[in-house]
């Protein structure tokens, strides 16, 4: 629809085009001197009444107003061959939104992106989610779902925290659309316009600022629409703009500071230029600050970074202006320069990127098959959607589970398992028993109806195996020769935490029937072949279990 | 009022009953405790079925280093005798009379038995939710003029129980399934 929109404004008319107005009433929209550059030949967009005409970098309500601007470019050459350019100005936006991508692949996620997935994520709701802090999150809730809902976001990438990236993909993608359409009602010259981008690509942090999402994008680019669609002639276009822009504003509080000043500027006709929006803006982010405000403050990035890109458009503007009437190697040396900076913003887009880790895929597979269904789990805000896509019920995970997943050290308990940067342990530390089970090992190791490899029994014989292991191996051996194969070591798990796998051999039916007929805590659970049997005890496992 | 002093007349007798059956268990644990223990040393362990609707049970006792010994048809109410074992870790199973040994037992446990000491492997508690509880025995002789007296609690019906061991209180509100620790005791001057 963007592309489309750029599409249908050639840029040799809109850079002196008449724009809409702000002010209600001053609807009228009339042709203006071209100068040199095309005119819509289209008569639809002439109208009676007063006209609001670009004037300098914001509109402004002017009666008839024909005096020269005195910003004009003098001499920005009319495009011959537009569509090119508008191909070359979507590529170079493409590549900014796929710069944006690539950073955002590989970035963790913000607290307030854990909350979001984990709240919006269809499976993870169903275990309760905490509430948004404040109406800027419920909106991006709210629009969050509504995408995912829609394109199946959260189905395929790595993690769901990539669903919700790529939405903010999708709003950097119309932000930045927007933002090329209002700098060409503002007459900006394609290629100063392209130069911002250029820097912008360049430019890591604020990339970064508009890779995560967070109520401050979703608040800018709604804005960055509204103020884009109020700016075109039509009256279905500007109360589009008008609801996006209230969208943006109930998305981001913040913006409605800079709106109401552009629009009381335009009100009362003596508008000030970007300066008293910028001044007016930051007076209330630090309004907000100082006095603690419960009031979204992600906007202030993205906000500079938008505010950036016009002021870098605007002064390319002028370079461009002022190198118009010079010799060839002049605009030859401002065009290599374009092509230099993109260049350098193209190496690190394509370069191979390390991705975020998701460590959830692996903890999620313990988790189902080494731990009892029944053990209840507590997980970091982002994680329980991951894992509940994954296949975890979502009833295990609780606020207050038996076992805790952390991202750092754990607080209390005993770890029993790390997947990269995810480590899970009991919530209370377990008594050690190790000595105990090396005693009863050591008892079990002598047992002349155990037939193990060496390495079975120095595991036995210290005590490096569950306690339920030793009271139905010793079971076994009561009742004839067991044949233990191995005791592997679960991918993932601790060291220190005891062997609870044990595969056998020459394990008959009658034996089969004896291990089925196991009672909880000590009953395992049965899997292999037959005659060979692998036999896993579920974490966690309960404590004093010998001679209680 | 005929009929309740009737109904009450039963719930009286059946409680003098269950409370007949605690004391017995007192005195059996009791008697027995004071019996072998002086003459003896090494490691003791012996077997008691105190869970009310629990039918008979065959016992097998395991131990981790090989041997495994089996007591079977012990009924409700049933101590054993003291057995001599070797110190060590044991697990402690139990069937219904007769049941294969593939069959799932009612409840298993374990024992570390240590040199010296003396065990009873009780299964306690409902038969929905039994439990093997290993209760270590004192069997040297008490002071002179003086009893030693531990009551474990295996009438469900009769509820919380005191125990009054001449005109003094022994223990009090001991749940079901539960056993207490020893108290000394004047020995009753007849």
């Amino acid at each position: 629809m963007w592309l489309s929109m750029l599409t249908a404004y050639p840029l040799g008319v809109a850079l002196h085009r008449p724009v809409g107005c702000l002010a209600s009433g001053d609807v009228g929209i009339r042709r203006e001197d071209t100068r040199g550059f095309a005119v819509p030949t289209s008569g639809q967009d002439v109208h009676d009444g007063p006209s609001l005409f670009v004037k300098g970098d914001l509109p402004v309500v002017g009666a008839e107003s024909r005096e020269q601007d005195a910003s004009m470019p003098a001499a920005t050459p009319r495009l011959r061959h537009p569509l090119p350019s508008l191909v070359g100005l979507s590529a170079l936006i493409a590549v900014v939104v796929l710069r944006i991508a690539t950073v955002g692949s590989r970035l963790p996620a913000t607290p307030l992106e854990a909350r979001l997935v984990d709240a919006v994520f269809p499976l993870a709701r169903l275990s309760g989610s905490v509430p948004p802090e404040g109406l800027g999150e419920w909106m991006v809730r709210a629009q969050l779902g509504t995408y995912a809902a829609a394109t199946g976001a959260f189905g395929r990438h790595a993690d769901v925290l990539g669903g919700a990236r790529e939405l903010a993909v999708a709003l950097c993608a119309v932000l930045l659309v927007a933002v090329v359409v209002v700098l060409r009602e503002l007459r900006t010259p394609l290629v100063a316009t392209a130069i911002a981008l250029a820097l912008l690509v360049v430019c890591e942090p604020a990339i970064t600022a508009l890779a995560t999402l967070a109520p401050g994008l979703a608040g800018v680019a709604w804005t960055a629409v509204g103020v884009a669609l109020v700016l075109r002639p039509g009256p279905t276009a500007r109360l589009l703009g008008a609801v996006a822009a209230l969208v943006g504003v109930a998305t981001a509080p913040l913006l409605a500071v800079p709106l109401m000043v552009v629009v009381a500027a335009a009100t009362v006709r003596r508008w000030a230029p970007a300066a008293l929006v910028a001044l007016s803006f930051g007076a209330s982010v630090l309004v907000v600050e100082v006095l603690s405000l419960p009031v979204d403050r992600s906007v202030a990035p993205v906000a500079l970074v938008v505010a950036a890109l016009l002021v870098a458009a605007r002064a390319a503007r002028e370079i461009v202006r002022r190198t118009a009437h010079r010799p060839l190697p002049s605009r030859l040396g401002v065009l290599v320069g374009a092509v230099a900076v993109l260049a350098v913003a193209v190496v690190p887009t394509v370069a191979p990127v390390v991705a975020r880790p998701s460590p959830h895929l692996a903890l999620a597979g313990w988790l189902l098959s080494e731990t009892d269904p029944a053990a209840t789990v507590s997980v970091p805000d982002g994680v329980r959607s991951d894992l509940v896509r994954d296949g975890v019920p979502a009833a295990r995970l609780v606020p207050d589970g038996a076992l805790v997943v952390s991202s750092g050290e754990p607080a209390a308990g005993t770890v029993l398992a790390r997947f990269g940067t995810l480590g899970v342990a009991t919530s209370v530390p377990g008594a050690s028993e190790s000595v105990t089970r090396a005693l009863a090992g050591e008892q079990l190791a002598r047992n002349p109806n155990l037939d193990a490899a060496p390495a079975v029994l120095a595991a036995v014989r210290a005590g490096n195996v569950d306690t339920r292991l030793l009271v139905v191996l010793a079971g076994l051996a009561g009742r004839g020769r067991v044949v233990v194969t191995d005791l592997p070591a679960v991918i993932g798990e601790d060291p220190s935490t005891p062997r609870h796998r044990m595969e056998l051999a020459g394990v008959d039916a009658s034996t089969t029937e004896w291990l089925r007929a196991q009672q909880p805590p000590f009953a395992p659970v049965l899997s292999g072949l037959t005659g060979s049997p692998s036999l896993n005890w579920p974490l966690p496992a309960p404590t004093a279990l010998l001679g209680r | 009022m005929t009929g309740r002093a009737t109904e009450g007349g039963a719930v009286m007798a059946r409680r003098i009953l269950l409370a007949g059956l605690v004391t017995a268990l007192v005195g059996l644990l009791s008697a027995v405790a004071i019996g072998p223990a002086a003459a003896a040393s090494g490691t003791y362990l012996r077997l008691a079925h105190l869970s009310p609707d629990t039918p008979d049970v065959d016992v097998s006792v395991t131990s981790f280093s090989g041997a495994t010994e089996v007591l079977k048809g012990v009924g409700y109410g049933d101590v054993s005798s003291y057995k001599r074992i070797e110190p060590g870790t044991y697990t402690v199973s139990m069937r219904p009379a007769g049941a294969p040994a593939s069959s799932p037992p009612l409840v298993t446990g374990t024992l570390e038995a240590a040199e010296g000491s003396a065990y009873t492997a009780a299964g306690l508690g409902p038969r929905a939710a039994p439990a093997v509880r290993v209760l270590t025995d004192r069997l040297t002789p008490p002071g002179p003029g003086e009893a030693r007296v531990r009551v474990v609690q295996g009438a469900e019906q009769a509820g919380d129980v005191a125990i009054h061991w001449n005109q003094a209180a022994v223990a009090d509100k001991i749940a079901f399934g539960s056993a207490t620790g020893y108290s000394a005791c004047a020995r009753h001057q007849p």
